[in-house]
């Protein structure tokens, strides 16, 4: 219980003392809005703001989804075939390392500004897909041996390792790299609308840059508030999903 | 009496030169319970693995009757945490492609044998050192293995328990009637269990074939003049080994 109230407590102080703080010195609007005022954007701006929201949120959700399959696959793919992994590795770190804000604009134009929703999805998908490899490399590899042999010895097909050991096994290594992700999705997504800018894009991010452009800062912080929840969604159902489906076997929830 | 397991001059050389097997020749009758001791090192497990064809040897022919079926413990459980005690005895089986009927039979079957009857549905953490083992046992089992292989399976448990264990192992070879080969680094252990006991010099060469006396094994035997004399001649085996080293 404590767990809930404590933050809840922090949090309401905070927003009195901010509430209280800004009318005390007089600070401008356009500055810093008050808690009230932001509520108040945030309601005026309801039915916009939602729908910036789903489009922020179905591109994440796109560019998870695809960076989980492709995680997942390349994983399994690498965990072949030393003679794929050995081929490829150094072609997805360099995708890694590269900074995607600079990758951004040659993607915008290779997908097409007509087709900008795809290429944000791309961006985001770049951000979010490598902690689903490499935790999920580092989780198969790390089955026990014994437990190889045994399956060894019972005579089992390839596929029957990977689906009765291998990813089982590796499967609270594959929802760690999954909670990264879930969460660079989200800042891949943020990061492709910046990117993909003016016109085109109408994400929650869009919303941002435009509300500042026209000094609406309590509509800015409405906008920014929703990103952060959206946030905090993503972690917690990821918590949910590993409790779930690891709380009764695995050594974490002991 | 037939043979099930015949070694015809095995070796075995690591990449790093490392030999751990000499010249291992040796016939296991069917039916039979050999105990295989020597120091670390020696190859005793490698032995195991390669007999049971997890591991290819560097030379040497070993011959089984056709269809052998096997059963190997290892010195861990080796239980998927995930899975339930019934789940884990039934995967090698379902791998095998055995039906559906027929593995239930058996899982059930051979967790009645190791007394875990009742646990079928508990997560292997839930279940002590001891229990964990027995279902490893039940597993091998369930296969129905002609030969069952076992890696020190007792190795890291409490003494009370490894007596309790023997016991039990006993009792289920004579029913089963299976061929075993068993590795331990205990001697009064490979004494009390085993028909005959290998004793491996450290180089990887088989140096004894100790023939334990006795049909019963109980705590008469423990206490007896037979099984005394007989672990001090494996021990002595084993001494002299080390003065070679």
């Amino acid at each position: 219980m404590m767990k809930f109230l404590l933050p809840f407590f922090v949090g309401s102080a905070l927003l009195l003392f901010w509430e209280w703080i800004v009318g005390f010195l007089g600070v401008p609007i356009f500055v810093l809005p008050p808690p009230s005022q932001i509520a108040f954007a945030l309601i005026e701006n309801f039915t916009s703001l939602m729908g910036a929201l789903i489009v922020t949120l179905s591109i994440t959700g796109f560019a998870y989804f695809w960076a989980l399959v492709g995680g997942v696959s390349l994983a399994i793919l690498f965990t072949r075939s030393r003679f794929i992994e050995m081929s490829l590795a150094p072609y997805v770190v360099t995708l890694q390392v590269t900074p995607v804000v600079a990758i951004a604009p040659l993607i915008l134009i290779w997908v097409g500004f007509e087709n900008t929703n795809q290429a944000m999805i791309i961006i985001a998908w770049i951000v979010a897909f490598f902690p689903i490899l490499t935790n999920t490399l580092q989780g198969i590899r790390s089955v026990d041996g014994g437990l190889h042999q045994l399956l060894q010895l019972s005579g089992a097909k390839w596929w029957q390792i990977l689906i009765y050991l291998e990813l089982p096994a590796a499967l609270p290594s594959i929802l760690t790299g999954a909670k990264i992700s879930g969460g660079l999705a989200l800042i891949g997504a943020v990061v492709a609308e910046f990117v993909a800018g003016s016109g085109t894009s109408t994400g929650l991010a869009w919303r941002i840059i435009e509300a500042g452009n026209r000094l609406e800062i309590a509509t800015m912080f409405a906008a920014l508030a929703l990103l952060s929840i959206l946030g905090i969604i993503i972690y917690y159902a990821h918590n949910l999903v590993e409790w779930i489906l690891l709380r009764k076997w695995h050594e974490s929830f002991n | 009496m037939s043979l099930a397991i015949k070694v015809n001059d095995l070796n075995m050389a690591y990449a790093d030169g490392i030999e751990v097997l000499r010249g291992f020749t040796y016939s296991f009758e069917a039916g039979s319970f050999t105990a295989i001791v020597g120091p670390s090192g020696c190859g005793k497990s490698s032995l195991l693995r390669i007999l049971a064809g997890l591991q290819s040897p560097s030379s040497g022919k070993i011959e089984t009757k056709p269809d052998t079926s096997i059963g190997y413990v290892f010195q861990e459980p080796t239980l998927l945490a995930w899975r339930t005690v019934y789940e884990n005895v039934a995967l090698p089986l379902k791998i095998k492609g055995l039906n559906q009927q027929l593995t239930h039979t058996r899982v059930v079957d051979a967790l009645a044998l190791v007394g875990l009857a009742d646990r079928q549905h508990a997560l292997p953490r839930e279940l002590s050192g001891g229990m964990k083992m027995r279902v490893s046992l039940a597993r091998a089992l369930a296969q129905n293995p002609d030969v069952l292989f076992m890696d020190e399976p007792f190795g890291a448990l409490d003494e009370l328990t490894r007596l309790k264990l023997d016991d039990e192992l006993l009792d289920i070879w004579r029913r089963q009637k299976c061929t075993i080969l068993f590795v331990t680094h205990t001697v009064s252990e490979a004494t009390y269990l085993a028909e005959r006991v290998l004793v491996m010099s450290s180089n990887g060469q088989l140096k004894d074939d100790i023939k334990i006396e006795g049909n019963t094994r109980n705590e008469a035997f423990r206490a007896s003049t037979a099984f005394h004399e007989a672990r001090l001649t494996i021990t002595k085996s084993l001494e002299h080994n080390e003065e070679v080293i």
